[in-house]
Protein backbone atom coordinates (compact mmCIF):
# COMPACT_ATOMS: atom_id res chain seq x y z
CA UNK A 1 0.00 0.00 0.00
CA UNK A 2 1.20 3.33 -0.88
CA UNK A 3 -0.71 4.89 2.02
CA UNK A 4 -2.64 6.99 -0.72
CA UNK A 5 -6.08 6.31 -1.39
CA UNK A 6 -6.23 7.55 -4.99
CA UNK A 7 -3.23 5.74 -5.71
CA UNK A 8 -3.57 2.58 -3.96
CA UNK A 9 -7.27 2.59 -5.83
CA UNK A 10 -5.54 3.24 -8.80
CA UNK A 11 -2.72 0.36 -8.80
CA UNK A 12 -5.76 -1.81 -8.20
CA UNK A 13 -7.68 -0.82 -11.04
CA UNK A 14 -5.12 -0.84 -12.93
CA UNK A 15 -3.98 -4.57 -12.04
CA UNK A 16 -7.44 -5.81 -12.41
CA UNK A 17 -7.68 -4.34 -15.76
CA UNK A 18 -4.52 -6.11 -16.66
CA UNK A 19 -5.34 -8.92 -15.08
CA UNK A 20 -8.80 -9.47 -17.34
CA UNK A 21 -6.65 -8.23 -20.17
CA UNK A 22 -4.26 -11.20 -19.99
CA UNK A 23 -6.72 -13.46 -19.85
CA UNK A 24 -8.61 -12.03 -22.74
CA UNK A 25 -5.24 -11.45 -24.57
CA UNK A 26 -2.64 -14.34 -23.35
CA UNK A 27 0.94 -14.84 -24.38
CA UNK A 28 0.17 -16.09 -27.44
CA UNK A 29 -1.32 -13.05 -29.49
CA UNK A 30 2.26 -12.05 -28.37
CA UNK A 31 3.62 -14.67 -30.21
CA UNK A 32 1.21 -14.30 -33.03
CA UNK A 33 2.79 -11.05 -33.66
CA UNK A 34 6.37 -12.11 -33.35
CA UNK A 35 5.89 -15.18 -35.71
CA UNK A 36 6.78 -17.45 -32.44
CA UNK A 37 3.05 -19.00 -32.17
CA UNK A 38 2.86 -22.91 -32.65
CA UNK A 39 1.31 -24.33 -35.50
CA UNK A 40 -1.68 -25.35 -32.72
CA UNK A 41 -1.25 -22.50 -31.08
CA UNK A 42 -2.36 -20.44 -34.40
CA UNK A 43 -4.93 -23.01 -35.25
CA UNK A 44 -6.60 -22.08 -31.63
CA UNK A 45 -6.51 -18.26 -32.23
CA UNK A 46 -8.02 -18.94 -36.08
CA UNK A 47 -10.53 -21.03 -33.79
CA UNK A 48 -11.54 -18.44 -31.37
CA UNK A 49 -11.34 -15.63 -34.01
CA UNK A 50 -14.45 -17.82 -36.18
CA UNK A 51 -16.09 -17.45 -32.85
CA UNK A 52 -16.34 -14.50 -31.85
CA UNK A 53 -16.15 -10.88 -33.36
CA UNK A 54 -13.66 -9.50 -30.45
CA UNK A 55 -11.91 -12.70 -31.01
CA UNK A 56 -11.60 -11.82 -34.97
CA UNK A 57 -10.08 -8.33 -34.60
CA UNK A 58 -7.72 -9.36 -31.80
CA UNK A 59 -6.43 -12.09 -35.08
CA UNK A 60 -6.43 -9.25 -37.37
CA UNK A 61 -4.20 -6.85 -34.87
CA UNK A 62 -1.70 -9.45 -34.21
CA UNK A 63 -1.03 -10.91 -37.29
CA UNK A 64 2.20 -10.45 -38.64
CA UNK A 65 3.39 -7.42 -40.03
CA UNK A 66 5.06 -8.98 -43.11
CA UNK A 67 8.23 -7.66 -44.78
CA UNK A 68 6.68 -5.61 -47.29
CA UNK A 69 5.51 -3.65 -44.62
CA UNK A 70 8.61 -3.28 -42.53
CA UNK A 71 10.12 -2.05 -45.56
CA UNK A 72 7.57 0.55 -46.38
CA UNK A 73 8.42 1.70 -42.42
CA UNK A 74 12.15 2.07 -43.20
CA UNK A 75 11.51 4.43 -46.51
CA UNK A 76 8.64 5.95 -44.23
CA UNK A 77 11.64 6.67 -41.89
CA UNK A 78 14.20 7.39 -44.34
CA UNK A 79 11.42 9.98 -45.95
CA UNK A 80 11.08 12.32 -43.12
CA UNK A 81 14.65 12.03 -42.35
CA UNK A 82 15.18 13.63 -45.80
CA UNK A 83 12.33 15.79 -44.87
CA UNK A 84 14.20 16.85 -41.77
CA UNK A 85 17.20 17.52 -43.48
CA UNK A 86 16.01 19.43 -46.07
CA UNK A 87 17.14 23.23 -46.64
CA UNK A 88 14.59 25.95 -45.67
CA UNK A 89 12.22 27.34 -48.17
CA UNK A 90 13.63 30.55 -49.39
CA UNK A 91 10.74 33.26 -49.01
CA UNK A 92 8.15 34.12 -51.40
CA UNK A 93 8.78 37.21 -53.00
CA UNK A 94 5.26 38.06 -53.45
CA UNK A 95 5.17 39.15 -50.19
CA UNK A 96 7.14 41.92 -50.71
CA UNK A 97 5.81 43.73 -53.24
CA UNK A 98 2.82 45.49 -51.62
CA UNK A 99 5.10 47.60 -49.67
CA UNK A 100 7.40 48.05 -52.97
CA UNK A 101 4.83 48.91 -56.08
CA UNK A 102 7.96 49.02 -59.12
CA UNK A 103 10.07 45.70 -57.01
CA UNK A 104 6.40 44.22 -57.62
CA UNK A 105 6.94 44.73 -61.01
CA UNK A 106 10.44 43.32 -61.22
CA UNK A 107 9.29 40.36 -59.28
CA UNK A 108 6.61 39.99 -61.65
CA UNK A 109 8.86 39.67 -64.71
CA UNK A 110 11.16 36.76 -62.95
CA UNK A 111 13.97 38.79 -61.42
CA UNK A 112 13.51 37.44 -58.40
CA UNK A 113 14.18 34.17 -59.46
CA UNK A 114 17.65 35.09 -60.88
CA UNK A 115 18.30 37.41 -57.37
CA UNK A 116 17.38 34.39 -55.15
CA UNK A 117 18.91 31.89 -57.17
CA UNK A 118 22.02 34.22 -57.21
CA UNK A 119 21.98 34.43 -53.42
CA UNK A 120 21.40 30.69 -52.68
CA UNK A 121 24.48 30.11 -54.51
CA UNK A 122 26.11 32.88 -52.69
CA UNK A 123 25.26 30.88 -49.33
CA UNK A 124 25.79 27.44 -50.50
CA UNK A 125 29.64 28.64 -51.35
CA UNK A 126 30.02 30.36 -47.78
CA UNK A 127 27.61 28.45 -46.20
CA UNK A 128 30.05 25.12 -45.33
CA UNK A 129 26.75 21.98 -45.42
CA UNK A 130 25.76 20.05 -42.26
CA UNK A 131 27.95 17.82 -40.81
CA UNK A 132 26.66 14.20 -41.60
CA UNK A 133 26.01 11.62 -38.50
CA UNK A 134 29.27 10.11 -37.40
CA UNK A 135 29.23 6.77 -35.26
CA UNK A 136 31.81 4.91 -33.25
CA UNK A 137 32.90 2.23 -35.10
CA UNK A 138 35.84 0.75 -32.44
CA UNK A 139 36.88 1.50 -29.18
CA UNK A 140 39.76 -0.20 -27.80
CA UNK A 141 42.16 0.02 -24.94
CA UNK A 142 41.22 -1.07 -21.29
CA UNK A 143 40.10 -4.62 -21.02
CA UNK A 144 38.63 -5.31 -24.97
CA UNK A 145 38.34 -3.89 -28.09
CA UNK A 146 34.85 -3.77 -29.04
CA UNK A 147 34.03 -3.28 -32.57
CA UNK A 148 30.73 -2.03 -33.75
CA UNK A 149 29.66 -6.19 -34.89
CA UNK A 150 30.39 -7.37 -31.27
CA UNK A 151 27.08 -7.73 -29.59
CA UNK A 152 25.38 -6.66 -26.41
CA UNK A 153 28.40 -5.72 -24.71
CA UNK A 154 29.75 -2.25 -23.72
CA UNK A 155 33.55 -1.77 -23.23
CA UNK A 156 35.07 -2.11 -20.19
CA UNK A 157 37.47 -0.02 -18.82
CA UNK A 158 39.42 0.57 -14.99
CA UNK A 159 40.06 4.42 -14.23
CA UNK A 160 43.41 5.90 -15.81
CA UNK A 161 43.21 3.24 -18.57
CA UNK A 162 44.21 4.57 -22.11
CA UNK A 163 41.34 4.10 -24.62
CA UNK A 164 41.47 4.59 -28.26
CA UNK A 165 37.93 5.57 -30.47
CA UNK A 166 37.54 5.87 -34.68
CA UNK A 167 34.70 7.92 -35.29
CA UNK A 168 33.38 7.31 -38.92
CA UNK A 169 31.11 9.82 -40.85
CA UNK A 170 28.48 8.48 -42.54
CA UNK A 171 29.18 10.25 -45.81
CA UNK A 172 32.62 11.65 -46.89
CA UNK A 173 32.91 15.33 -45.44
CA UNK A 174 33.85 18.25 -47.25
CA UNK A 175 36.89 19.85 -45.37
CA UNK A 176 37.17 16.60 -43.61
CA UNK A 177 40.88 17.21 -42.61
CA UNK A 178 39.97 20.15 -40.59
CA UNK A 179 36.92 19.52 -38.17
CA UNK A 180 37.27 19.58 -34.50
CA UNK A 181 36.55 16.83 -32.16
CA UNK A 182 36.36 16.29 -28.54
CA UNK A 183 35.65 13.08 -26.12
CA UNK A 184 33.81 13.40 -22.98
CA UNK A 185 32.22 10.93 -20.70
CA UNK A 186 28.69 11.95 -19.15
CA UNK A 187 26.52 10.12 -16.94
CA UNK A 188 23.59 11.47 -14.24
CA UNK A 189 24.39 14.97 -14.60
CA UNK A 190 27.58 14.43 -14.47
CA UNK A 191 30.24 15.63 -17.92
CA UNK A 192 33.70 15.72 -18.00
CA UNK A 193 36.15 16.63 -20.85
CA UNK A 194 38.44 13.59 -21.77
CA UNK A 195 41.72 14.83 -22.78
CA UNK A 196 42.65 12.80 -26.62
CA UNK A 197 44.01 13.70 -29.75
CA UNK A 198 43.20 12.58 -32.81
CA UNK A 199 44.64 11.32 -36.08
CA UNK A 200 42.22 12.38 -39.33
CA UNK A 201 42.12 11.11 -42.69
CA UNK A 202 40.52 13.35 -45.39
CA UNK A 203 37.53 11.52 -45.10
CA UNK A 204 36.50 12.56 -41.75
CA UNK A 205 37.35 9.65 -40.04
CA UNK A 206 38.42 10.66 -36.56
CA UNK A 207 40.87 8.08 -34.85
CA UNK A 208 41.33 9.48 -30.95
CA UNK A 209 43.34 8.89 -28.44
CA UNK A 210 43.27 9.29 -25.04
CA UNK A 211 42.50 8.54 -21.32
CA UNK A 212 39.98 7.31 -18.81
CA UNK A 213 40.34 9.98 -15.84
CA UNK A 214 41.83 8.29 -12.76
CA UNK A 215 39.04 9.74 -10.51
CA UNK A 216 36.25 8.34 -12.50
CA UNK A 217 33.69 6.13 -10.66
CA UNK A 218 32.47 2.51 -11.13
CA UNK A 219 29.61 2.35 -13.89
CA UNK A 220 27.89 2.58 -17.18
CA UNK A 221 29.08 6.05 -18.43
CA UNK A 222 28.67 7.98 -22.35
CA UNK A 223 31.49 8.27 -24.29
CA UNK A 224 30.84 10.87 -26.15
CA UNK A 225 32.52 12.01 -29.41
CA UNK A 226 31.60 15.31 -30.55
CA UNK A 227 32.91 16.45 -33.95
CA UNK A 228 32.93 20.17 -35.01
CA UNK A 229 33.59 22.50 -37.57
CA UNK A 230 36.07 25.19 -36.53
CA UNK A 231 35.23 27.16 -33.97
CA UNK A 232 31.66 25.87 -33.86
CA UNK A 233 32.55 23.44 -30.81
CA UNK A 234 29.86 24.70 -27.66
CA UNK A 235 31.63 25.87 -24.63
CA UNK A 236 30.92 22.42 -22.29
CA UNK A 237 28.02 23.49 -20.38
CA UNK A 238 26.24 23.91 -23.22
CA UNK A 239 27.00 21.03 -24.63
CA UNK A 240 26.24 19.07 -22.09
CA UNK A 241 22.82 20.83 -21.58
CA UNK A 242 22.21 20.02 -25.59
CA UNK A 243 23.29 16.27 -24.87
CA UNK A 244 21.02 15.93 -21.87
CA UNK A 245 17.70 17.12 -23.64
CA UNK A 246 18.66 14.66 -26.71
CA UNK A 247 19.53 17.10 -29.12
CA UNK A 248 22.74 15.34 -30.69
CA UNK A 249 23.55 18.00 -33.67
CA UNK A 250 23.23 21.61 -34.55
CA UNK A 251 24.29 22.63 -38.31
CA UNK A 252 28.17 22.95 -37.26
CA UNK A 253 28.65 20.17 -34.73
CA UNK A 254 27.22 16.40 -34.42
CA UNK A 255 27.67 13.96 -31.56
CA UNK A 256 27.59 10.17 -30.87
CA UNK A 257 27.91 8.09 -28.01
CA UNK A 258 29.07 4.21 -26.95
CA UNK A 259 28.23 2.90 -23.63
CA UNK A 260 31.63 2.01 -21.65
CA UNK A 261 31.53 0.21 -18.67
CA UNK A 262 33.78 1.61 -15.98
CA UNK A 263 35.00 -0.98 -13.13
CA UNK A 264 37.12 0.06 -10.02
CA UNK A 265 40.50 -2.05 -10.25
CA UNK B 1 11.28 -13.66 -28.49
CA UNK B 2 14.54 -14.31 -30.54
CA UNK B 3 17.49 -11.85 -29.28
CA UNK B 4 17.55 -8.82 -31.41
CA UNK B 5 19.95 -5.72 -32.57
CA UNK B 6 22.26 -4.37 -29.97
CA UNK B 7 23.38 -1.39 -28.78
CA UNK B 8 25.81 -0.78 -31.57
CA UNK B 9 22.91 -2.10 -34.36
CA UNK B 10 20.84 1.07 -33.12
CA UNK B 11 23.12 3.57 -32.99
CA UNK B 12 24.12 2.58 -36.91
CA UNK B 13 20.60 2.68 -37.65
CA UNK B 14 20.93 6.51 -36.00
CA UNK B 15 24.18 6.95 -37.98
CA UNK B 16 21.96 6.75 -41.00
CA UNK B 17 23.18 2.74 -41.75
CA UNK B 18 20.18 1.42 -43.93
CA UNK B 19 20.48 -2.63 -43.42
CA UNK B 20 21.54 -1.61 -39.85
CA UNK B 21 17.89 0.49 -39.85
CA UNK B 22 15.71 -2.28 -41.38
CA UNK B 23 17.29 -4.80 -38.79
CA UNK B 24 16.11 -2.46 -35.91
CA UNK B 25 12.91 -2.12 -37.37
CA UNK B 26 12.53 -6.26 -37.89
CA UNK B 27 13.48 -6.54 -34.08
CA UNK B 28 11.63 -3.56 -32.66
CA UNK B 29 7.83 -4.33 -35.36
CA UNK B 30 6.43 -7.30 -33.10
CA UNK B 31 6.74 -5.24 -30.14
CA UNK B 32 4.99 -2.19 -31.33
CA UNK B 33 2.41 -4.00 -32.74
CA UNK B 34 1.31 -5.83 -29.81
CA UNK B 35 1.60 -2.62 -27.66
CA UNK B 36 -0.50 -0.85 -30.45
CA UNK B 37 -2.87 -3.75 -30.44
CA UNK B 38 -3.55 -3.99 -26.80
CA UNK B 39 -3.96 -0.29 -26.71
CA UNK B 40 -6.16 -0.22 -29.85
CA UNK B 41 -8.38 -3.37 -29.04
CA UNK B 42 -8.78 -1.92 -25.92
CA UNK B 43 -10.41 1.42 -26.97
CA UNK B 44 -11.80 0.43 -30.14
CA UNK B 45 -15.48 0.87 -31.16
CA UNK B 46 -16.43 -2.67 -30.98
CA UNK B 47 -18.62 -2.38 -34.22
CA UNK B 48 -16.15 -1.60 -36.68
CA UNK B 49 -15.09 -4.09 -39.34
CA UNK B 50 -11.66 -6.33 -38.51
CA UNK B 51 -10.37 -5.05 -41.82
CA UNK B 52 -10.45 -1.28 -40.26
CA UNK B 53 -8.68 -2.69 -37.14
CA UNK B 54 -5.53 -4.19 -39.68
CA UNK B 55 -5.10 -1.00 -41.32
CA UNK B 56 -5.06 1.03 -38.09
CA UNK B 57 -2.49 -1.02 -36.37
CA UNK B 58 -0.21 -0.70 -39.48
CA UNK B 59 -1.07 3.33 -39.54
CA UNK B 60 -0.26 3.33 -35.83
CA UNK B 61 3.05 1.13 -35.95
CA UNK B 62 4.18 3.02 -38.86
CA UNK B 63 3.23 6.40 -36.51
CA UNK B 64 5.38 5.29 -33.44
CA UNK B 65 8.55 4.24 -35.70
CA UNK B 66 8.08 7.64 -37.39
CA UNK B 67 8.18 9.44 -33.58
CA UNK B 68 11.09 6.94 -33.11
CA UNK B 69 13.53 8.20 -35.00
CA UNK B 70 12.25 11.77 -35.63
CA UNK B 71 14.77 14.60 -35.50
CA UNK B 72 18.14 12.02 -36.02
CA UNK B 73 16.26 9.22 -33.28
CA UNK B 74 15.76 12.18 -30.48
CA UNK B 75 13.28 9.68 -28.80
CA UNK B 76 15.71 6.57 -29.32
CA UNK B 77 18.72 8.25 -28.26
CA UNK B 78 17.19 9.36 -25.13
CA UNK B 79 16.97 5.47 -23.54
CA UNK B 80 19.41 5.04 -21.11
CA UNK B 81 20.15 1.43 -20.43
CA UNK B 82 21.34 2.03 -17.06
CA UNK B 83 18.05 2.65 -16.08
CA UNK B 84 17.20 -0.87 -15.63
CA UNK B 85 14.57 -0.26 -19.00
CA UNK B 86 15.34 -2.40 -21.68
CA UNK B 87 15.25 -0.81 -25.26
CA UNK B 88 11.98 -3.46 -26.09
CA UNK B 89 10.79 -2.25 -23.18
CA UNK B 90 11.53 1.36 -23.96
CA UNK B 91 10.32 0.93 -27.46
CA UNK B 92 6.74 -0.76 -26.27
CA UNK B 93 6.11 2.31 -23.60
CA UNK B 94 7.06 4.66 -26.25
CA UNK B 95 4.09 2.61 -28.41
CA UNK B 96 2.01 2.79 -25.30
CA UNK B 97 2.15 6.32 -25.03
CA UNK B 98 1.43 7.42 -28.61
CA UNK B 99 -1.15 4.91 -29.25
CA UNK B 100 -2.88 6.54 -26.65
CA UNK B 101 -2.80 9.78 -27.01
CA UNK B 102 -3.24 9.21 -30.65
CA UNK B 103 -6.93 7.69 -30.37
CA UNK B 104 -7.99 10.06 -27.60
CA UNK B 105 -6.76 13.19 -29.68
CA UNK B 106 -6.09 11.97 -33.19
CA UNK B 107 -2.48 13.76 -32.52
CA UNK B 108 0.46 12.52 -31.77
CA UNK B 109 2.05 12.90 -27.90
CA UNK B 110 4.37 15.60 -28.63
CA UNK B 111 8.28 14.38 -26.79
CA UNK B 112 9.02 15.99 -23.98
CA UNK B 113 10.25 14.26 -20.50
CA UNK B 114 7.39 14.70 -18.48
CA UNK B 115 7.05 18.26 -18.25
CA UNK B 116 3.95 17.91 -16.20
CA UNK B 117 7.01 16.83 -13.79
CA UNK B 118 8.64 20.21 -13.84
CA UNK B 119 7.41 24.22 -13.02
CA UNK B 120 3.43 23.16 -13.11
CA UNK B 121 3.53 20.00 -10.67
CA UNK B 122 5.11 22.21 -8.37
CA UNK B 123 2.46 25.44 -8.67
CA UNK B 124 -0.24 22.60 -8.69
CA UNK B 125 0.87 20.96 -5.15
CA UNK B 126 -2.51 20.29 -3.25
CA UNK B 127 -1.01 20.72 -0.43
CA UNK B 128 -1.64 18.35 3.16
CA UNK B 129 -2.11 14.70 3.54
CA UNK B 130 -3.85 12.45 0.92
CA UNK B 131 -7.00 12.88 0.60
CA UNK B 132 -9.89 9.51 0.72
CA UNK B 133 -10.61 8.96 -3.27
CA UNK B 134 -13.62 9.32 -4.38
CA UNK B 135 -13.22 8.19 -7.99
CA UNK B 136 -15.07 5.88 -10.28
CA UNK B 137 -13.60 2.94 -12.21
CA UNK B 138 -13.97 4.74 -15.09
CA UNK B 139 -12.62 7.72 -13.77
CA UNK B 140 -9.68 5.48 -12.83
CA UNK B 141 -9.52 3.95 -15.64
CA UNK B 142 -9.21 7.16 -17.64
CA UNK B 143 -7.00 8.57 -15.28
CA UNK B 144 -4.73 5.46 -15.91
CA UNK B 145 -4.78 6.19 -19.90
CA UNK B 146 -4.13 9.84 -19.19
CA UNK B 147 -1.15 8.92 -17.29
CA UNK B 148 -0.15 6.59 -20.28
CA UNK B 149 0.01 9.52 -22.49
CA UNK B 150 1.75 11.77 -19.74
CA UNK B 151 4.94 10.12 -18.46
CA UNK B 152 7.71 9.44 -20.11
CA UNK B 153 8.29 5.81 -20.27
CA UNK B 154 11.54 6.50 -17.53
CA UNK B 155 8.28 7.82 -15.76
CA UNK B 156 6.01 4.74 -16.49
CA UNK B 157 9.09 2.06 -15.66
CA UNK B 158 9.24 4.07 -12.29
CA UNK B 159 5.54 3.76 -11.53
CA UNK B 160 5.60 0.10 -12.39
CA UNK B 161 8.39 -0.36 -9.97
CA UNK B 162 7.26 2.21 -6.96
CA UNK B 163 3.76 0.85 -7.28
CA UNK B 164 2.53 -1.23 -9.35
CA UNK B 165 5.55 -4.28 -7.80
CA UNK B 166 5.45 -2.11 -4.67
CA UNK B 167 9.53 -1.99 -4.41
CA UNK B 168 11.07 -0.52 -1.87
CA UNK B 169 12.76 3.25 -2.71
CA UNK B 170 16.00 1.31 -2.22
CA UNK B 171 15.47 -1.32 -4.43
CA UNK B 172 14.26 0.76 -7.06
CA UNK B 173 17.62 2.61 -6.67
CA UNK B 174 19.32 -0.02 -7.36
CA UNK B 175 17.22 -1.26 -10.46
CA UNK B 176 17.68 2.27 -12.37
CA UNK B 177 21.09 3.33 -11.02
CA UNK B 178 18.84 6.42 -9.78
CA UNK B 179 19.71 8.48 -6.41
CA UNK B 180 17.42 7.94 -3.04
CA UNK B 181 16.60 11.52 -3.55
CA UNK B 182 15.29 11.25 -7.29
CA UNK B 183 13.67 8.18 -6.22
CA UNK B 184 11.61 9.93 -3.76
CA UNK B 185 11.30 13.07 -5.68
CA UNK B 186 9.52 10.51 -8.55
CA UNK B 187 7.34 8.78 -5.85
CA UNK B 188 6.44 12.28 -4.76
CA UNK B 189 5.77 13.90 -8.40
CA UNK B 190 3.65 10.29 -9.56
CA UNK B 191 1.38 10.92 -6.76
CA UNK B 192 0.98 14.79 -7.70
CA UNK B 193 0.70 14.00 -10.94
CA UNK B 194 -1.87 11.33 -10.44
CA UNK B 195 -4.15 14.03 -8.60
CA UNK B 196 -3.94 16.61 -11.12
CA UNK B 197 -5.34 14.19 -13.98
CA UNK B 198 -7.85 13.10 -12.03
CA UNK B 199 -8.83 16.66 -11.52
CA UNK B 200 -9.06 17.00 -15.42
CA UNK B 201 -10.57 13.99 -16.11
CA UNK B 202 -13.47 14.84 -13.47
CA UNK B 203 -13.99 18.07 -14.89
CA UNK B 204 -14.33 16.67 -18.72
CA UNK B 205 -16.92 13.74 -17.97
CA UNK B 206 -20.56 14.07 -17.32
CA UNK B 207 -21.61 13.68 -13.35
CA UNK B 208 -22.02 9.77 -12.48
CA UNK B 209 -22.83 8.00 -9.63
CA UNK B 210 -19.74 8.15 -7.20
CA UNK B 211 -18.97 5.36 -5.28
CA UNK B 212 -16.51 6.00 -2.31
CA UNK B 213 -14.11 3.32 -2.72
CA UNK B 214 -11.86 2.84 0.99
CA UNK B 215 -8.98 1.08 1.17
CA UNK B 216 -9.04 -2.19 2.46
CA UNK B 217 -8.13 -3.90 5.75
Amino acid sequence: MSEDPLLDDLVRVTREENAAERSRLDERWDRLAAGTATAEEVAELRALAERSAEAAAAFEAFRPLEADFRQRVVRAIREQDARTEAAPAVPAPARWSWRFPRLGVWLASGGAAAAVTAVAIRLAVLAPSPLPRYAIAEVSGGTATMRSERSGESPVFEPGDPFEAEAQPATAVAGGEHLDIECFLARDGEFRRLESSAEVDPRGTRRLSGRIDPDVAPGLWRLWVVVARPGKLPAAADLAASLEAGSTHDRGWVATFREIEIRAP
Amino acid sequence: MTRGPTGDNLERALAGDEAALAAVVDHLTPIVQCRVARGLLRRRDRSAPGREVRQEVEDLVQEVFLVLFADRGKVLRSWQRERGLSLENFVGLVAERQTASILRSGKRCPWQEDPTLLEEMDQASTGGGPEESTATREQLRLLWTRMTEQLSPLGRHLFDLLFLQELSPDEVRQATGLSADAVYAWRSRLRRLARRLLGEVSEAAPTRRRTTMRRGP
